[in-house]
């Protein structure tokens, strides 16, 4: 593969049951607290009164769903402009890599990144990300991410061909809108997805409570 | 709210800006404009006051190294002029450190054309500003909202004018005081620096309340009031220090309340102002821990 490479996710199907976060911490010997993906769960909506019983709660506008989401590998990489030593590049087939040899560690990419996707690992003092596992890409694999999902809701391969079969969807909420740093993905909304921007919900497990 | 996370920063930042804002404040004070020295003596901008701006410097460079991870790999950090505001500040840095000391340097040695020093002097303050402006516009990017805002901008710059002109002030009396021994009366008169440092005190105090930082914190985290609260206070307590000696500056020259060492008041405003900043600065970082989803 060539063409710069994309994640697909399919929001409909997922149901946030985060193999594929244990199956990429396992990939990657993650220690409790970091995570390369994770899994936001975004809802909204409340409980009124029941205008046939007022003593019952009813349902009003209530939704909720689940989103995996990764380094976006964007094709406006946010963090790479950030970084003061080009230790963030861009390989021709798009994946976004991290040059341990030239981080200094001091995390500006991390508040760069629109989707938290960078991790500062303490043990070395530099910064660690998705790679799109590239040593399986490399040898005609996929990342583990997309071959443990139970619900066939994740896929890479060519942004061209993902978007000539899903659409163009790049954001969803509460994700920010794709023309920050145009992330290499594409989604399949859910029933209920809001548009990046315009949510009326809030996540339920901020990135903050996983560390 | 993680309070202390980014403690590195707090004082890199605050001590730049006060290195910066000093600098600025000592050009203002030696007379920019004067044209020449006693012959003999040594150039004025050579003194104390001055050598403090870069001794702040290359504490506050040394400290920002205690925020890296790996801090040997600093030697690439220059690397990404083009699209990295980290880089830029970087290089400002160095820039404003590398016209600062030859300009100390110069203006220590007797014979030296002054006009040679205060152009240093003039393009180090340069260079300083424009290391400010970057400081500010490494914070302002669209990911962190809280801080994408030119509140912060203005924030970070009035730190720079409110402490150096405060710093300026309290030192204002030993840079005139006959028997000193810099040759040089004082440019502005020590009032000018503690109306400079009231006004950006009371400009801090608008930013404080209207800056996304400060409405979002207070609203959502816990401590978040508290501390926008201790840096209110602490901003107006530093305020009503400096207001005093002004006030008792303007009274006629036998009035027994006339204020004989204002320099006293401004170095008792330059604590709480330099306290309040350690807050507000905390709480700026603070704020760089919430995550926007």
């Amino acid at each position: 593969m060539s063409a710069p490479l994309g994640f697909h996710l399919d929001a409909s199907a997922c149901i946030g049951c985060r193999t594929c976060v244990i199956a990429c911490n396992s990939k990657n010997g993650l220690p409790v607290g970091r995570h390369y993906r994770r899994v936001v769960e975004y809802g909204g909506g409340s409980w009124i009164p029941d205008p046939e019983d007022p003593t019952l709660m009813a349902p009003s506008g209530l939704f909720a769903y689940c989103l995996s989401i990764s380094c976006m590998h964007c094709e406006d990489p946010a963090c790479m402009a950030a970084c003061p030593t080009e230790a963030i590049r861009k390989r021709p087939d798009g994946v976004v890599l991290i040059d341990s040899a030239r981080c200094a560690g001091c995390r500006y990419c991390e508040w760069a990144c629109p989707y938290g996707a960078l991790s500062f690992d303490p043990s070395t003092g530099r910064m660690t990300k998705c790679d799109l596992c590239v040593d399986l890409m490399d040898a005609g694999e996929e990342p583990w991410c997309v071959t443990s999902c139970v619900t066939r809701a994740l896929e890479v391969g060519p942004l061209d061909e993902l978007r000539a079969e899903h659409g163009s969807l790049d954001a969803l909420a509460p994700l920010p809108p794709g023309d920050q740093t145009r992330p290499g993905l594409v989604i399949t909304p859910h029933r209920h997805g809001q548009p990046a921007g315009e949510g009326s919900g809030r996540s339920s497990n901020p990135e903050r409570d996983l560390r | 709210m993680t309070i202390l996370h980014e403690w590195p920063l707090v004082f890199f930042t605050l001590t730049v800006q006060l290195a910066v804002g000093l600098h600025l404040a000592l050009l203002a004070a030696m007379g920019p404009l004067r044209s020449g020295v006693p012959a003999g003596k040594a150039n004025p901008w050579s003194n104390r006051p001055s050598l403090l701006v870069g001794l702040l410097m290359a504490v506050a460079l040394t400290i920002s190294l205690l925020h890296l991870g790996t801090p040997f790999n600093a030697v690439h950090t220059l690397s990404n002029l083009d699209d990295s505001w980290l880089s830029r500040e970087i290089l400002a840095a160095l820039v404003f450190l590398g016209l600062w000391g030859l300009g100390f340097w110069l203006g220590s040695r007797p014979g030296v054309a002054p006009w040679k020093v205060r152009a240093l002097a003039w393009a180090a303050a340069v260079a300083g500003i424009a290391l400010v402006g970057a400081m500010a516009r490494i914070y302002m990017v669209p990911a962190r909202p809280l801080w994408d805002h030119w509140l912060t901008a203005a924030g970070f710059f009035l730190t720079a004018l409110l402490l150096g002109a405060v710093g300026v002030a309290a030192w204002a009396e030993h840079l005139s005081a006959s028997g000193s021994a810099s040759p040089v009366r004082v440019f502005l008169p020590g009032g000018a620096f503690l109306a400079a440092g009231l006004a950006a005190a009371l400009g801090q105090v608008a930013v404080t309340l209207t800056h996304p930082v400060t409405v979002e914190m207070t609203a959502s985290a816990a401590g978040g009031s508290s501390l926008a609260t201790a840096r209110l206070l602490l901003l107006l307590c530093g305020a009503v220090l400096l207001v005093v000696p002004l006030v008792r500056s303007s009274l006629p020259g036998g009035s027994p309340l006339r204020a004989e060492k204002p320099g006293r008041w401004a170095a008792a405003a330059l604590l709480f102002l330099g306290a309040s900043e350690v807050v507000g600065r905390m709480l700026f970082y603070a704020a760089g821990t919430v995550d926007s989803f």
